[in-house]
């Protein structure tokens, strides 16, 4: 019986063997790296500024110590919340928040609407030098600019189903941090350096979906977790003989 | 040999865990992901214009002229804000503040619930809410509760019906850990649903956000993700020390067992033919009648072949080279494996003893057993 059952561990293992090495090499890098930093949490300052309003005379009181620089280029708000919605009686999910150095109204109307809360004015998209201002200032460490592209249409796999357009700007850097800017407001819509790459390949070599890498009930999965279960249990029955069904034992490593 | 041993031992410590992954990592793939995603009975609240709410009818203190709260004075309360969003908490038109807690990156940020039309302070985070406050938690939670889930035919409305009050228990206030949701880490409302998937509906406390609808699919993904992560301390990560360990271990146990296939392709002992030709082998020994000619293909194992013929050689290692009980004596030309040089003494390796499971048919065309080797 033990020969047939090293038999079978031998010839399962032939079969699922690599995968076995390929589980246990992408689970492993999948739990040594810090998930937070994979999804780069620490490429990006999360700090945002406090609002202003342009008559507000304490604006230096809060503004001046964390974050000197820019201050004094950064504008005030002197549009209210009331003039938008009068203006846009449309409007869904109003949001004051900033654009860089320009504190912004962005809200859903036709599409994404984008209103300088400053001036007034609309927004219609963002240029090339913005989206590159607005990367720069949001990402921590290397700021060395590779190359910056507009995608309009056949978007990276990585950012999939995210809506488009979109500036894609990538930096320099052993890394290789890839900022993902929203071309109609703004926003840092994701981020991708190296090791999320990574994590993304070893992903699907761990879900043996090579197309999607979503799919975790696929045929080639299960039939090798099925097969790989077979051939653990075959390993653990040759364990259990060499455990304790040996008259040999001590002559037998 | 000392790859075996290595084996041998990682095996001892990670095969339950093993098990486990396989066994979770099988079963995850069987779970309806959209079920544990509370997609039966979640629904998110369309984003609706709020202009309707300067002509309201169903609030006499809010006339068409009357304003939100302004821009200007919310930031005069509330200093510190970097995010104003403008939204609906149920039935309320609300301001969501993002204050910043400090200049520091590390400083969490929170998040201030104002009444935008009363300008007051709804703060959802206290365990003794105001009757108004207490309704708003209900009010939100039977507002993501998809109506037909209850199975009932009543209507949508701004107030609870009586039909979802009975079914929905008194929430109640928790702060992390919480075992529903292992990665939150601010205090959240709870409120159970009589249903028949037990649904727990969460909201957080300090925005009034719906965080999920956690039913028992949802409890079933979060148990084998649990397993499969060994997350034994329940901290909804799997960066912990134990799988590290784990991980490093199972590594090791595949690369030495990979290594032990290698060897046997390049020791000749095991070989991936389309047609294996058979060949014959002559076996004479003291404890049988005569000698016996046995067929069997040329790649399999003496060991494999003397078996499938009924000559029960001895083994009880079942032909891992670890035992050195399956002798037999063929050429002394023929090669010694590692294991045949540590299973057997110089002098028998002179004489052309070797271990019947290193080596295969094509090999040998005549051997030798010992009775001894016979059982």
């Amino acid at each position: 019986m033990v020969t047939a059952v090293r038999r079978y561990h031998r010839w399962l293992m032939l079969f699922v063997g690599l995968q076995f090495l390929i589980w246990s090499f992408s689970g492993l890098y999948m739990v040594l790296m810090d998930i937070h930093s994979i999804h780069g949490e620490d490429l990006l300052s999360a700090k945002q500024p406090v609002l202003v309003y342009a008559d507000d005379t304490r604006q230096n009181e809060h503004n001046s110590s964390g974050q000197k620089a820019s201050q004094e280029t950064r504008r005030s708000i002197s549009v209210d919340i009331n003039e938008v919605v009068l203006l846009y009686p449309d409007a869904k999910n109003i949001t004051l928040g900033w654009l860089g150095i320009t504190p912004v109204y962005r809200f859903t109307d036709n599409g994404q609407m984008m209103l300088d809360a400053s001036t007034g004015k609309l927004i219609d998209s963002i240029s090339e030098s913005l989206a590159l201002e607005l990367a720069i200032g949001s990402l921590k460490g290397s700021k060395e600019v590779k190359q910056i592209e507009l995608i309009t249409k056949n978007p990276p796999s990585e950012i999939a189903f995210r809506p488009l357009p979109l500036w894609r700007i990538d930096f320099f850097g052993v890394n290789s941090p890839t900022l993902y800017v929203s071309s109609t407001n703004g926003e840092i819509v994701t981020v991708r350096q190296n090791t999320w790459r990574i994590f993304d390949l070893l992903w699907r070599l761990h879900i043996m979906d090579y197309y999607e890498g979503e799919d975790i009930n696929n045929l080639l999965l299960n039939i090798f977790s099925v097969s790989g279960f077979l051939a653990a249990l075959s390993g653990l029955v040759l364990l259990w003989f060499r455990l304790f069904k040996n008259e040999l034992k001590g002559s037998i490593p | 040999m000392m790859f075996k041993r290595v084996h041998k031992w990682l095996s001892i410590v990670v095969f339950i865990q093993l098990f486990i992954w396989l066994g979770s990592g099988f079963l995850l793939g069987k779970v309806d992901m959209s079920k544990a995603a509370g997609r039966d009975t979640l629904v998110r609240s369309n984003p609706t214009s709020v202009a309707s709410f300067y002509e309201s009818p169903d609030d006499n203190s809010v006339s068409v002229n009357k304003p939100f709260i302004s821009v200007k004075s919310l930031l005069e309360r509330y200093p510190m804000t970097s995010e104003i969003e403008l939204s609906r908490l149920s039935n309320k038109v609300i301001y969501m503040l993002k204050i910043n807690a400090g200049q520091h990156d590390y400083q969490a940020s929170q998040y201030k619930i104002v009444n935008a039309i009363s300008g007051e302070l709804i703060d959802l985070s206290t365990e003794e809410l105001t009757p108004t406050d207490k309704k708003l938690i209900y009010q939100i939670a039977s507002f993501s509760y998809k109506e037909s889930a209850f199975g009932s035919s009543h209507t949508q409305h701004p107030n609870l019906s009586a039909d979802q009050t009975e079914k929905m228990s008194v929430a109640s206030l928790l702060y992390p850990p919480i075992e529903d949701l292992p990665r939150e880490r601010n205090a959240v409302w709870q409120i159970n649903v009589d249903d028949v998937s037990q649904t727990s509906i969460y909201i957080r406390a300090q925005t009034g956000d719906v965080i999920a609808h956690v039913n028992n699919e949802t409890r079933w993904r979060d148990l084998l993700l649990m397993l499969h992560f060994m997350d034994y301390a329940e901290e909804g990560s799997f960066n912990n020390w134990f799988i590290k360990i784990f991980a490093v271990m199972t590594l090791l146990l595949s690369g030495t067992g990979a290594w032990g296939l290698y060897r046997l392709f390049s020791d000749g002992r095991i070989k991936i033919t389309w047609f294996d030709r058979n060949k014959m082998l002559l076996v004479h020994s003291d404890k049988l009648p005569k000698a016996v000619t046995l067929s069997a293909s040329a790649n399999s194992s003496i060991l494999d072949a003397l078996s499938a013929s009924n000559i029960d050689i001895k083994s009880i290692c079942g032909g891992g080279g670890l035992c050195g009980t399956c002798k037999f004596k063929g050429e002394p030309e023929l090669l010694i494996t590692d294991a045949d040089r540590e299973r057997l003494t110089p002098d028998e390796l002179a004489l052309g003893y070797r271990l019947a499971c290193q080596h295969v048919i094509k090999e040998v065309s005549n051997i030798e057993l010992n009775k001894n080797s016979l059982s």
